[in-house]
């Protein structure tokens, strides 16, 4: 119970948080610009 | 996908150096809703059912497609102070150029899906055909303008993930890469900046 209270006050860090902003931003940008071919992994995922 | 790919490597390779998340942290990022919202709008095209498109004429996708690159532009100049977001920047333009050269997709080579492993991704492989998950559409290489900056890199079998890929892609990869370098492993000589769990 501890361990979980502590990894949600870590989550809740304001410095984590904009870690995984900054994290998420990237990849959005990333994603954004160039071509993100594969996600159906080329094994027909056309579902 | 690659790109992804390349941000988990360059992430586990600031790590191997010494680096600390303690250090993207203190990044200041301006106008990152600009970001996600365009990828947003991408995904909307993304993941339609692959159609025929008669190539060179515009659409509203297509402005649509265009107009999120123009918002990804928006959030790299916002975010210029960056390290490496100036080559995040030029692989977003050569991009960018490349698929509005190409009636607003990302020209690919029929071989190239094929090579891949992706030939399922598109009901054909016949010039004009969109690319499932992708925002690739199928196209001659005497049909491809700007063809050096189309997705010509094939990463097949035994790599594990198959992808394919263009010099824009590559360029904004060692953009992330050097943007991660430096704000992982800090300033030389400054301390990294520490998390409030000190």
């Amino acid at each position: 119970m501890r361990k979980v209270q502590v990894t949600l006050h870590r989550l809740a860090n304001p410095n984590t948080v904009r870690l995984i902003w900054l994290l998420l931003v990237l990849a959005a940008m990333l994603l954004g610009i160039g071509a993100p071919l594969a996600f159906g992994g080329g094994s027909g995922g056309q579902g | 996908m690659i790109l992804i790919i390349a941000l988990a490597a360059s992430i586990a390779v600031a790590l191997l150096r010494g680096g600390r998340f303690a250090g993207l942290a203190s990044l200041q990022v301006r106008c990152g809703l600009l970001a996600v919202l365009a990828f947003a709008v991408q995904t909307l095209f993304i993941y339609q059912k692959p159609v025929q498109k008669v190539t060179g004429v515009w659409g509203w996708q297509e402005a649509a497609l265009m107009g999120s690159y123009l918002l990804l532009l928006a959030t790299t100049w916002a975010n210029r102070h960056l390290h490496g977001m100036a080559l995040i920047t030029l692989g977003l333009i050569l991009n960018l150029v490349v698929m509005a050269a190409n009636g607003g997709w990302m020209p690919i080579a029929p071989e190239a899906v094929r090579r891949a492993g992706f030939a399922r991704l598109a009901p054909s492989l016949t010039p004009g055909m969109r690319v499932f998950s992708s925002k690739d559409i199928i196209l001659l290489r005497v049909q491809t303008r700007l063809w050096f900056l189309s997705d010509i890199f094939v990463l097949s079998k035994p790599f594990p993930v198959a992808s394919v890929f263009c010099v824009g892609d590559v360029v904004s990869a060692l953009g992330a890469f050097a943007l991660l370098q430096k704000g992982m492993l800090g300033h030389p000589g400054r301390p990294h900046a520490e998390s409030s769990q000190e």
